[in-house]
């Protein structure tokens, strides 16, 4: 029961950071596998608040929140100029800078070993201590992500976010700043993600920057893409599916040495074939510029 | 010490340039980020290991067949994947998007049938290596520079001089063109993927002699290989050296002052730099145009 | 209102724009016509923000837009179609619609704007935090979406409103196309061949629309191939050739012009 809790538990982390992402990437069509950098950032703010400050998890959060966005805004800033693959390539780059950062700066960070024994967070003096008390804090934080981010995708804001992706040329002269709208889109998204990285830190007590590779920022991408890009329900049903079935293999009796390496096949396998048969993902609304069948040739300068 | 910071710059330089190379001819022909390569690449010596530790072939016979192995991996990833993709009608970002995915799958194919712990295809044990101006070498790195520098030779040679080097430059600079043209250009792709992968694995199979080899060695070593290409300018050749050498130096001198283990951060910070202000490089021509 | 001065362009060391002058009056139609590669696009490109000259000035309405952005010069008022129909396909008729309007929608008639509902009126300062997420009220939702039905009215599309863009005929997406340029609340529209490819009907319809436009003092510049429309339409006619604007003025007269009529032929 405790580990069906625990998958729970992980499947609403992942669908809060896939979901902020989906923003980026399914809404406003900007690929970014830096994403596990702004996770990694909201923990390691959420991790070093409580540890050396004592502060709680409503101001840690929060800080996190604030932090990942400035961080953002530094990021999107220039990568921005770039377009489509060599986006992808420069908010490679940036992830790699930034697990860089949080792996060497040992001081600070606590590089390679991380950081252990991180507080429980508690409400009003009660620890939130058992798997099912955590289950509802992680779902809360699910849950109000899913309307903030449901609201403002139908909002005239994420109507210009869905134009963007579709035709940045046609947008721009209907007077809109795209380049205003993205970098908003990206800030948005990364400071969604922090979130899910202060709940992660608080349910594993402790962290290390392994958890915040470029292969971990892939990962955030496929439930993206496999759930279905441009649909926040698609991040709900990727983040499920993608946690899901691999733990159930373990259950099948595979061995523990290669359930990790089957897990990434998994999903590895499953975004090739989504790609070559239905890049919309299960219920996505973008194919990334393969709508029925048609390319939509939009080349910028890199 | 300077010396030292040198000679593993130039066999540095030398091993980012072949990796390079190898991405440059295909990413020209096929326009999109085959990051599968990396994958390519770590096969190589795993086949060669397979070949020669597990099924006891010598060395002579297990590395031209491990090279081989690596191509035919490069065509059938091209042959299953890419090609149909291309021709129902995809986007430069579905074909990263798909090759990410295989790259995950293959790296975790090695993992699982090789273990994760560092593997050697040395045998014996190591050598001191000679002395040249007060830096060590080892013949291995010898063998690194040389092997790099001629085939980087002989494939501008093969640009320039033969029919099918002419046909692959038609269809890096124009593809519709090169088939109104008459040029079969699957059959060129197919050429280029064959000839990107057995140099990805030659270059592999050296570095797997010189510093050993582990499953996750293709990743990085088709990051440095991707801002080498950038810096030199795509579709170029002497870019690939110049991007390759470039880097080598910065990364090592670099390091001089900074601790090592910033040396991936300095790679890709010239990257970004490359990909902001001067993202055709050095040599390359602007490879995208606007299209209002 | 739209004054083009010694416009120069290269592309690779071809002139695709060769010192390029004109002005054009408001409440006016003017057609640029000339050969394929002439850089007729070109030059709406530069004008609209979209490619940078290497020399000369435009000036919108005495204001010199060098330097400005494309998105800015929409704002200011210059509306544009394009050559390949550039619509966002999967959203509605109407919400591409709405994609255009601004903070609150454009006066319907002149007058009624800013009406200070909690301090909004005029969209200059929405607030940080509509700026942020570019909300915009109930209200104006309501305002803007009327205005909506007005124009695909006008365009005589109101029974399309709800069909995604991309499942409209080739001439409804130009007359949506159109739409959205008036949603904007353009004083100058800028139309990259409006009537091409589409039948006689939609094409009366689509001249007739102009007229109307043009009594309401809205200027309109536009690029064409259609001979038979542009002399019918245009107020005035420019010719451009290799780059170079070769002739300019009364449509009867510049349609006879030896350079006009050999430039077409070579």
């Amino acid at each position: 029961m405790d580990y069906l809790l625990h998958i729970l538990i992980m499947v609403c982390i992942y669908s809060i950071v896939s979901m902020s992402l989906n923003i980026l990437a399914g809404y406003t069509g900007l690929l970014s596998v830096s994403h596990a950098a702004f996770y990694g950032i909201g923990a390691y703010t959420t991790a070093l608040l409580a540890l050396n400050a004592g502060l709680p998890f409503w101001i840690n959060i929060p800080a996190g929140i604030i932090i990942s966005g400035v961080i953002a805004f530094l990021v999107a800033w220039p990568s921005l100029r770039t377009y489509d693959d060599y986006f992808v390539i420069t908010t490679f780059a940036f992830q790699i800078i930034v697990f860089s950062i949080l792996n060497n700066w040992v001081s600070f960070t606590g590089g390679p070993l991380g950081l252990p024994g991180i507080p429980q967070p508690d409400i009003f003096g009660i620890k939130i201590s058992s798997h099912v008390s955590f289950l509802i804090f992680v779902l809360t934080f699910a849950v109000l992500t899913y309307i903030f981010l449901n609201r403002l995708m139908d909002s005239p804001f994420g109507r210009i976010l869905k134009a963007i992706r579709e035709d940045e040329i046609f947008t721009t002269s209907l007077g809109k700043d795209v380049m205003k709208f993205k970098l908003t889109a990206f800030i948005i998204g990364a400071s969604i993600a922090s979130i899910s990285g202060s709940l992660y830190a608080y349910y594993i007590s402790f962290i290390d920057p392994t958890s915040f590779t470029i292969m971990e920022s892939i990962f955030i991408l496929s439930i993206v893409i496999i759930g279905g890009a441009g649909n926040l329900k698609g991040s709900i049903v990727g983040s499920a599916l993608l946690i899901f079935i691999p733990e159930m293999l373990r259950f099948v009796g595979m061995p523990n040495s290669i359930a990790a390496n089957m897990r990434q096949i998994f999903y590895g396998l499953l975004l090739v074939m989504f790609m070559m048969f239905r890049p919309q993902g299960i219920m996505g609304k973008f194919a990334f510029g393969k709508e029925g069948g048609v390319k939509e040739e939009v080349k910028k300068d890199a | 010490m300077f010396n030292q910071l040198l000679i593993n710059s130039i066999i540095a330089g030398s091993t980012y340039t072949l990796i390079a190379l190898s991405f440059s001819l295909i990413y020209s022909t096929t326009k999109f980020f085959h990051f599968a390569h990396g994958a390519v690449y770590t096969f190589c010596p795993y086949f060669a290991y397979l070949f020669t530790v597990i099924l006891g072939m010598p060395l002579f016979i297990s590395i031209p067949l491990a090279i081989v192995s690596s191509a035919l991996i490069g065509i059938l990833i091209e042959l299953s994947i890419y090609k149909p993709l291309r021709r129902k009608g995809t986007t430069p970002l579905i074909l990263l998007l798909a090759s990410l995915g295989i790259y995950i799958v293959l790296q975790n194919l090695i993992s699982m049938s090789f273990g994760d712990d560092t593997k050697t295809l040395r045998s014996g044990i190591v050598r001191e290596g000679l002395e040249i101006l007060g830096a060590r070498i080892t013949p291995i790195q010898i063998a690194i520079i040389i092997v790099s520098m001629l085939l980087l030779i002989v494939c501008r040679a093969l640009m320039r001089y033969t029919k099918m080097g002419t046909a692959m430059r038609a269809v890096a600079s124009d593809p519709d063109l090169a088939v109104i043209s008459g040029i079969n250009s699957d059959g060129v792709i197919l050429f280029t993927f064959a000839l990107g992968s057995a140099l990805a694995g030659i270059a592999a199979i050296l570095v797997s002699f010189d510093i050993d080899m582990t499953p996750t060695m293709g990743m990085n070593a088709l990051m440095m290989g991707v801002v080498a290409v950038i810096i030199g300018g795509v579709g170029s050749i002497p870019g690939a050296a110049l991007g390759g050498f470039l880097l080598a130096f910065a990364q090592n001198f670099g390091v001089w002052k900074i601790s090592s283990q910033w040396q991936d951060a300095i790679a890709f910070i010239i990257l970004l730099l490359f990909l902001l202000y001067r993202p055709y490089g050095f040599f390359g021509k602007k490879i995208r145009k606007v299209e209002v | 209102m739209l004054e083009v001065s010694g416009i120069t362009k290269h592309f690779d060391g071809v002139h695709a724009v060769d010192n390029a002058s004109l002005k054009i009056s408001q409440a006016t139609i003017t057609s640029l016509i000339g050969p394929n590669g002439a850089g007729k696009t070109t030059l709406f490109n530069i004008i609209c923000g979209y490619i940078e000259p290497d020399k000369g000035a435009v000036q919108f309405n005495g204001k010199n837009l060098n330097g400005c952005a494309p998105h800015e010069r929409a704002s200011a008022g210059i509306g544009r179609t394009f050559q390949n129909m550039r619509l966002i396909k999967r959203l509605s008729a109407l919400e591409n619609l709405m994609l255009a309007f601004n903070y609150i929608s454009p006066p319907l008639t002149g007058g009624d704007e800013g009406e200070g509902e909690k301090g909004e009126g005029v969209s200059e300062n929405p607030g940080f935090i509509k700026t942020l997420f570019y909300s915009i009220s109930r209200t104006h939702e309501i305002k803007n979406k009327e205005k909506a039905y007005e124009l695909l009215d006008f365009v005589g599309m109101k029974d399309k409103v709800y069909e995604p863009a991309g499942s409209l005929s080739y001439g409804q997406q130009k007359l949506l196309s159109l739409a959205c340029c008036l949603a904007l609340d353009a004083k100058l529209l800028m139309l990259d061949e409006p009537v091409a490819g589409v039948n006689q009907e939609t094409i009366h319809k689509i001249l007739s629309l102009f007229r109307e436009l043009k009594k309401s003092g809205i200027t309109i510049f536009l690029i064409e191939h259609n001979m038979d429309a542009v002399m019918e339409i245009s107020d005035r006619l420019i010719v451009m050739d290799e780059g170079r604007i070769i002739a300019d003025g009364i449509p009867s007269e510049v349609k006879e012009k030896p350079e006009v009529i050999e430039a077409y032929i070579s």
